[in-house]
């Protein structure tokens, strides 16, 4: 993952639990960078021992560590850093969610480096539709929780998000169906 | 055109999807179409001239003109909005020729993505092919990463800093700093290391520190202690030579370190080396001087000590000499011991010193105080001490210092002052006398100033000569001065006491003590000191008395303990002597008072030599004599007269006309009480002299008085005793009263004349047999012996025994035995009181006998009772039964006047029946009153209707007046006696009325907030009772006379029924009457207020004649008028009817017929009903309904026949519409055949809802089957076994199942039951098997019988 993602993290903990924390956290994590480039990649293992060692440290599960950071994704780095970006991608939800295959492939582009992750987006009702995940990392439901969640507030449009299947139930990709 | 190019047709929407910000303009510059994004911008600008909208602003200097449609083709154009935002649009313009059209295909050209968003755009807008928007974020990337640069590079230039800080500090430092690897090879020094050593860095990096520093002198030691913390990494101080370059040296502080990174793993060494070359120097010097100044200070004291402040630490010199007598050696912490051993009063001084010096406020001190040696003594020290070394700030950092022993001079102090302290108190303190006088001539040389209190002479008198010795000694010790010079001379010293007489006449004893004093050899005085012993005599003379006093009080005492009466006299007389010498009196004497014939007369005299005895002359001495005597002693007071002499004066002429002939002068007299009893008094005259008797010797005299009192009350007592043993004697003698006196050996010790009388034997029989051999069998022995044990334990008790005398009768003995005790309370055996008791005990034989034979009668009257409940209520079933029929079948008037007077007799004789069974249960106290919900006024209006008719066709005014509003509308009680009471009530006062009125009034009395209080007075005009007859309290089947009967019928139980029953309801019943005018009949009581939750639930089945119709019931009963009666009523209702005349014929018919109900009689010949039920269900296991029908209407009947296995219960006889109602409601839904009916019956409401179940499934059938078949295997099985369960009794079971049950019902909303499961969980254990648990039970089984049959049908 590009460094912003990790950089993202580093912010929602510091943010909420102070510098200290974060170095706890980073300690226990084992890894042993000191400065995160937003454009450099980075292996995934980094951002999942910060997630899990977060989750030890601060007594939450992964997933809602996972889910929280998706929200903050969203909702501070997307908004703060990207917010015209994140405009650019829809004026509503719905609109948004339909254009993120789009926007992601554009980003596949931007990035050579980065393996984004591939979206479809089907089963669109007039609140309702299903995302599709396809994702080359596994585990990051919670995150992906967290980022749908994190798009409903942006857009302030309270959501449902259902898990629908998944690879732990033998998929080859995750299904969510987001209701508002 | 060249047609061979490939020609495809652009429709308008390609170019919406591909150029969405695409415009075409025509010749005339005008607008002619535009792309959907750029219509979003621009909005509808077909039409306008595109000048007003764009101008070119590259390629410079071009118009929309007509060049620009030659010159088209690959050329880049970048439009301007003539507008305020001036957005940019890139493209290119293409010519259409055969449309005439300019076409310019390109996008907005945004410096960021804010820009684009705030052009209201987004993503969708651009074409998929447009990487615009891409762009616009790599721009953005740019700025991110930019930033996160800065932030790095903000970062790494605040560390160099901090490192360059660092590196300052490290090199500026004076002392060497110097840095090595993990070999010891220097990484870095410091300039402070490059001037210590004289060496330049490049000379010294890559070499170890030793190759640079070592030398001669380097101390081995300390460097290897140095490379052995270094290469365990640890830290180390040493202190060394340390050469330098040119090969001198210096003295060197080493202090080495490893460093290590956040993970301990090894940086480097980092070393610190001071120059303290000064500094050493400088100690030595301070240590020479030292050494040289406690020298000094040795000869000062006798130990030099010396404090390190910095240390702590405490050294003494002389530690050999120590004075505490202490031993030290090298590991005793000096300081320690000296603190332990200051005296403790004394260790706040050293403390307050030692903060003094720590605070910098003293710089030498001067302090003494003590301590303990180790002897035990205490020492005196002083302790000087100065200030050897101060820190910059003053503060001490060592002082020295001495200890000197002072306890010498200390001690030589003390005693001087304390000298000085003594002789001062001695001149002007003391009260005693000190004096001196010249020896021999004894003139006076020094006398204290108490001597002037003493003597009461002033200090020139005593000064002046020797005279006033003389005058002032009492004459009577005036040989006490021989004796001193006999003393003086012979011991020259001497002791004596005597009185003196002081001027004012006071008496005062003195002790003088006199010394001769010598100097150079020769006696020159006498000093001495003279003592005011007076007190101390007086205290003596008391104490002399007291002892004398004591020792009187013990003799007399002693003497009247355990004193033998017959002595009593002799010991008295002995004692007034005692008292009387004791008291100086010289006559003594005890009178005692019979205040009865208001005498008192003298019992004991004793008279001093030459006294003449009174005791004759003062026999029976009138109290009026002695009027004052009495009533001192009767308040408890002594009496006494100081002076005889002066009676007279005192104009007590009568006392003194006694007194003085007997030559008494004084005398006291003290009375002799016991509690509140005067019985006499003891008196003491002085004739010889006057006498005056102190508080101690009344008190002493109270004393004898009240021991002479004790001895007389044992007297007393004893003779009392005495007498009550003669009086007890002879009671028993002539009680007839057998004794019996037993040794421990149950040997007779006595027995007296009854006891032999009683036992048929001589006394001679008797004496020294067992007693228990002799009169009892070897049944009654061994209870005799367990008694005898008893005895033994000091137990006492009484029993009955029968006793054969020998000539063979039998006689009752009522025993009383106690163990019997000798004068030393020892167990000698036992003593048994006989009372023979054989008359009462046939009585009470008799009288036994009589309550059972009346138990026996009662029981056969309960049983009659209710066997005449049996035996009337079978006939009166045919005769009502039939009754009802043939009126139905009536054919003309005069029939119905005789079929109802048939009915009217049959209904009298069933409320006869009905008392009697009231009656009887009443008096077994087996009614029981219902506490439920009613409403009153209903039953009040219904009762009064009932009577109605009758009142009236005796042309009654018959009325409810005042029926009071403020009743509650509902209340607790039990209607049906209520109704049963008025209803009596009302049909006496209409019996006994020939003409006026019958009146019902309901009286609100008060109320509380639950209660209220209600009277209801009947009134009537009737004929009246007589007084005596309201008086008697309406005892049963009596009624006022005889002729009452005849004439107005009734069994005269009505009225005391009522009474009872208002009674059992807590309520008072009053009647007033008089007879010919009428009768006020009122009833009082309280009901609790209730709600319209408390009603019972009526049953609300209805006969349901199309359900009945065709129904083949089976009508068991032996006797064949009930058969009739039922069959007739049942076949009139198109019933088909089956008979059998006992159990055995109705299993035959329940096997042979398929019947739809049974009607089954409980008591038949052959086999009764509760039997043929029980065939019924369990061998042929048949669920048919079966009425129990009965005439033993009691309560409770209903619940024992459902738990034998029916299904209700019927009382005969019975009314036709209770019988058709009991079978509707136990058909309905209870046969298979209901279903036949269901077009005709109304539909009833569903037992059971799927809904819920429907709502879960969802449509799913299989999920539904599987539920209702779980019904099906699971819950019926669970109902039966639960049903199971509740026959055994084993009521934890019964809720468990229900329990499990419960759910299922909630499920399938089975209403019915829905509350009643829960009542049953709650309530089984405890209740088990009540009438209400046998009813839920019931019908809980029931209901799932039908709800599981209607599930079979509906998954059909």
């Amino acid at each position: 993952m590009y460094g912003l993602v990790n950089k993202s993290i580093q912010e929602l903990i510091t943010t909420n639990f102070g510098k200290e924390r974060w170095e706890i956290i980073k300690m226990k994590s084992e890894i042993k960078i000191d400065y995160f480039i937003s454009t450099e990649p980075y292996d995934d293992s980094v951002t999942y021992q910060l997630a899990m060692a977060a989750s030890e440290e601060l007594n939450i599960s992964v997933d809602e560590v996972l889910f929280t950071f998706g929200e903050w994704w969203i909702l501070k780095t997307g908004n703060e850093k990207y917010g015209g970006l994140m405009k650019a991608g829809g004026t509503n939800l719905k609109e948004f969610l339909i254009n993120l295959p789009l926007f992601h492939d554009r980003i596949m582009l931007i990035y050579p480096k980065l393996t984004p992750p591939e979206f479809k987006i089907d089963g669109i009702e007039d609140k309702a539709l299903v995302v599709h995940y396809f994702s080359r990392r596994e585990g990051l439901v919670g995150f992906m929780k967290g980022l749908l969640s994190g798009l409903g507030k942006l857009f302030e449009t309270p959501v449902e998000i259902i898990h629908l299947y998944g690879r732990e139930n033998g998929h080859d990709h995750e299904a969510f169906k987001v209701s508002w | 055109m060249n047609k061979n190019e490939p020609h495809i047709d652009l429709k308008k929407k390609h170019l919406d999807r591909t150029f969405p910000f695409h415009f075409a303009i025509s010749k005339d510059k005008k607008i002619l179409f535009l792309g959907p994004s750029l219509f979003k911008m621009l909005g509808d600008v077909k039409g306008k001239s595109v000048d007003d909208l764009f101008f070119i602003e590259r390629p410079k200097e071009t118009d929309f003109d007509l060049d620009l449609w030659s010159k088209s083709s690959s050329k880049t154009f970048l439009l301007k909005r003539n507008a305020e935002n001036a957005t940019l649009f890139r493209g290119q313009f293409e010519y259409f020729e055969e449309q005439e059209l300019l076409v310019f295909l390109g996008s907005p050209w945004f410096s960021s993505i804010e820009e684009l968003v705030s052009n209201d755009l987004s993503i969708s807008d651009f074409a998929a092919l447009d990487p615009l928007v891409d762009l616009l974020h790599l721009i953005k990337n740019q700025e991110l990463v930019t930033a996160d640069l800065k932030e790095l590079i903000e970062t790494i230039s605040h560390q160099k800093e901090s490192l360059e800080n660092l590196s300052y500090v490290a090199s500026a430092n004076l002392d060497g700093i110097i840095y090595t690897d993990a070999e010891g090879i220097i990484t870095y020094a410091n300039e402070g290391y490059l001037r210590q050593t004289q060496y330049d860095l490049s000379e010294m990096i890559g070499k170890d520190p030793i190759e640079i520093g070592r030398g001669k002198e380097t101390q081995k030691e300390e460097l290897k202690k140095m490379l052995e913390s270094f290469f365990k990494k640890e830290p180390y101080k040493v202190e060394l030579k340390h050469y330098k370059k040119d090969g001198t040296w210096f003295w060197a502080r080493v202090n080495g370190q490893a460093v290590l990174d956040k993970k301990g793993e090894f940086l480097h060494y980092f070393t610190l080396v001071e120059d303290v070359t000064e500094e050493k120097i400088s100690k030595n010097k301070i240590q020479e001087f030292e050494e040289t100044f406690r020298q000094v200070l040795e000869f000062s004291g006798d130990n030099v000590w010396e404090h390190d402040f910095r240390t702590n630490k405490t050294s003494f010199s002389n530690k050999a000499k120590n004075f505490l007598g202490l031993k030290f050696d090298q590991s005793t912490n000096l300081e320690e011991v000296w603190y332990s051993h200051i005296f403790q009063e004394d260790y706040p001084i050293l403390v307050e010193n030692d903060l003094k010096y720590k605070r910098g406020e003293i710089s030498s001190h001067q302090l003494e105080y003590r301590m303990l040696h180790e002897d035990g003594s205490i020492k005196w020290v002083k302790d000087r001490g100065i200030v050897i070394e101060k820190d910059p700030n003053g503060i001490p950092l060592k002082i020295i210092g001495t200890h000197s022993d002072i306890t010498e001079q200390k001690n030589a102090e003390k005693e001087l002052i304390s000298l000085n302290k003594k002789l001062g108190s001695v001149l002007n303190e003391l009260k005693d006398v000190i004096w001196s006088v010249s020896y021999p001539d004894l003139s006076g040389i020094f006398f204290t100033p108490s001597a002037e209190d003493l003597f009461e002479l002033d200090m020139d008198t005593l000064m002046e000569d020797t005279s006033w010795r003389r005058k002032i000694i009492h004459s009577e010790d005036l040989h006490v001065l021989d004796t001193i010079l006999e003393e003086v001379q012979e011991n020259k010293e001497y002791i004596q006491e005597y009185r003196i007489i002081t001027p004012s006449k006071k008496l005062k004893w003195v002790q003088e003590k006199g010394k001769l004093i010598f100097e150079d050899g020769k006696p020159v005085r006498i000093n001495g000191i003279l003592v005011d012993i007076s007190e101390r005599k007086k205290t003596e003379a008391l104490l002399e008395n007291q002892e004398k006093l004591k020792n009187i009080l013990i003799d007399i005492s002693s003497t009247y303990i355990n004193i033998d009466l017959d002595e009593v006299d002799t010991s008295i007389n002995a004692s007034l002597k005692k008292i009387g010498e004791f008291v100086n009196a010289d006559r003594a004497y005890i009178f005692s008072y019979d205040l009865t014939a208001h005498t008192c007369s003298c019992t004991h005299e004793w008279c001093g030599p030459g006294i003449s005895r009174e005791i004759e002359n003062t026999q029976d001495v009138p109290l009026e004599y002695v009027p004052q005597w009495l009533d001192a002693h009767s308040q408890g007071q002594p009496f006494s007269v100081k002076d005889v002499s002066k009676l007279k004066e005192m104009g007590l002429d009568g006392l003194y006309e006694i007194l003085e002939p007997q030559g008494i002068k004084s005398l006291i007299a003290i009375p002799m009480m016991f509690k509140e009893e005067l019985m006499g008094f003891v008196g003491f005259d002085s004739v010889n002299n006057q006498h005056t008797y102190s508080q101690k010797e009344i008190e002493l005299l109270f004393v004898f008085a009240q021991m002479l009192v004790n001895v007389q009350k044992r007297k007393q007592s004893e003779m009392r005793l005495f007498q009550q043993e003669e009086k007890f004697r002879n009671i028993i003698s002539n009680m007839n009263l057998g004794l019996l006196e037993v040794d421990l050996n149950e040997h007779v010790l006595h027995a007296n004349q009854t006891f032999c009388q009683m036992a048929g034997y001589e006394l001679e029989d008797f004496i020294g047999r067992k007693a228990t051999d002799l009169l009892l069998n070897e049944s009654d022995k061994e209870k005799l012996l367990i008694k005898s044990e008893s005895r033994r334990r000091g137990i006492s008790d009484s029993y009955e025994l029968k006793y054969k005398r020998p000539n063979g009768e039998y006689r009752w003995w009522f025993i009383s035995g106690a163990p019997n005790y000798n004068d030393k309370n020892e167990l000698i055996g036992s003593i048994g009181i006989h009372l023979d008791i054989t008359d009462q005990k046939r009585l009470e034989e008799e009288l036994i006998r009589q309550r059972e034979e009346a138990e026996k009668s009662k029981r056969a009257k309960e049983t009659f009772f209710a066997n005449m409940s049996h035996e009337i209520r079978t006939p009166m079933n045919a005769i009502v039964g039939m009754g009802e029929q043939l009126a139905k079948s009536a054919q003309n008037d005069q029939q119905n006047k005789y079929i109802k007077a048939i009915q009217d007799s049959a209904n009298h004789l069933m409320v006869i029946i009905k008392d009697i069974l009231d009656l009887s249960k009443l008096e077994a106290g087996k009614m029981t009153i219902e506490a439920i919900g009613f409403k009153p006024k209903d039953v009040i209006e219904h009762t009064f209707g009932m009577m109605k008719a009758k009142a009236e066709s005796k042309g009654l005014d018959y009325d409810i007046i005042n029926y009071d509003s403020r009743i509650n509308d509902i209340l607790i009680g039990d209607p049906i006696r209520i109704s049963q009471i008025l209803l009596n009530l009302l049909s006496n006062a209409i019996k006994f009325t020939e003409k006026g009125k019958v009146v019902l009034q309901c009286h609100f009395i008060s109320e509380t907030k639950n209660e209220q209080e209600i009277k209801f007075t009947v009134i009537d005009t009737g004929i009246g009772m007589e007084d005596s007859f309201v008086k008697s309290n309406f005892e049963k089947y009596v009624q006022e006379d005889t002729t009452i009967t005849r004439k107005f019928g009734g069994t005269g139980l009505g009225l005391s029924i009522s009474k009872e029953l208002v009674q059992l309801m807590g309520g008072h019943m009053q009647i007033e009457s008089q007879k010919g005018l009428g009768t006020i009949v009122s009833v009082n009581f309280k009901f609790q207020k209730g709600q319209e939750s408390d009603l019972p639930i009526e049953d609300s089945t209805s006969i349901n004649q199309a359900l009945l119709k065709g129904k083949k019931i089976l009508v068991v009963d032996d006797n064949e008028f009930n058969r009739l009666v039922a069959t007739t009523i049942l076949e009139q209702n198109e019933m088909l009817t089956i008979t059998a005349k006992n159990g055995e014929e109705a299993i035959r018919a329940a096997k042979d017929h398929s019947l739809d109900l049974i009607l089954m009689d409980v008591q038949m010949p052959v086999m009764d009903g509760i039997m043929a039920t029980k065939v019924i269900r369990e061998e042929l296991q048949s669920k048919i309904p079966i009425v129990a029908l009965t005439a033993f209407a009691m309560k409770g009947d209903r619940e024992k026949y459902l738990s034998l296995g029916m299904d209700d219960f019927l009382a005969k006889p019975f009314q036709e519409k209770d019988l058709l109602n009991l079978i509707s409601r136990l058909l309905i839904g209870s046969q298979p055949e209901i279903t036949n009916f269901t077009d005709v019956v109304a539909p009833s409401k569903s037992l059971f809802s799927l809904e819920e179940l429907e709502n879960i499934a969802r449509g799913n059938t299989e999920f539904m089957d599987k539920m209702i078949q779980l019904f099906h295997t699971s819950v019926m099985v669970s109902a039966e076994q639960a049903m199971k369960e509740f026959e055994k009794g084993d009521f934890d079971q019964v809720r468990k199942l229900v329990h499990k049950i419960k759910p299922s019902i909630k499920m399938l909303k089975i209403q019915e039951i829905s509350e009643e499961v829960i009542e049953i969980e709650k309530e089984i254990v405890e209740q088990q098997k009540s009438e209400r648990m046998i009813y839920l039970m019931n019908h809980l089984d029931q209901v799932l019988h039908l709800v599981a049959k209607d599930l079979k049908s509906t998954n059909k």
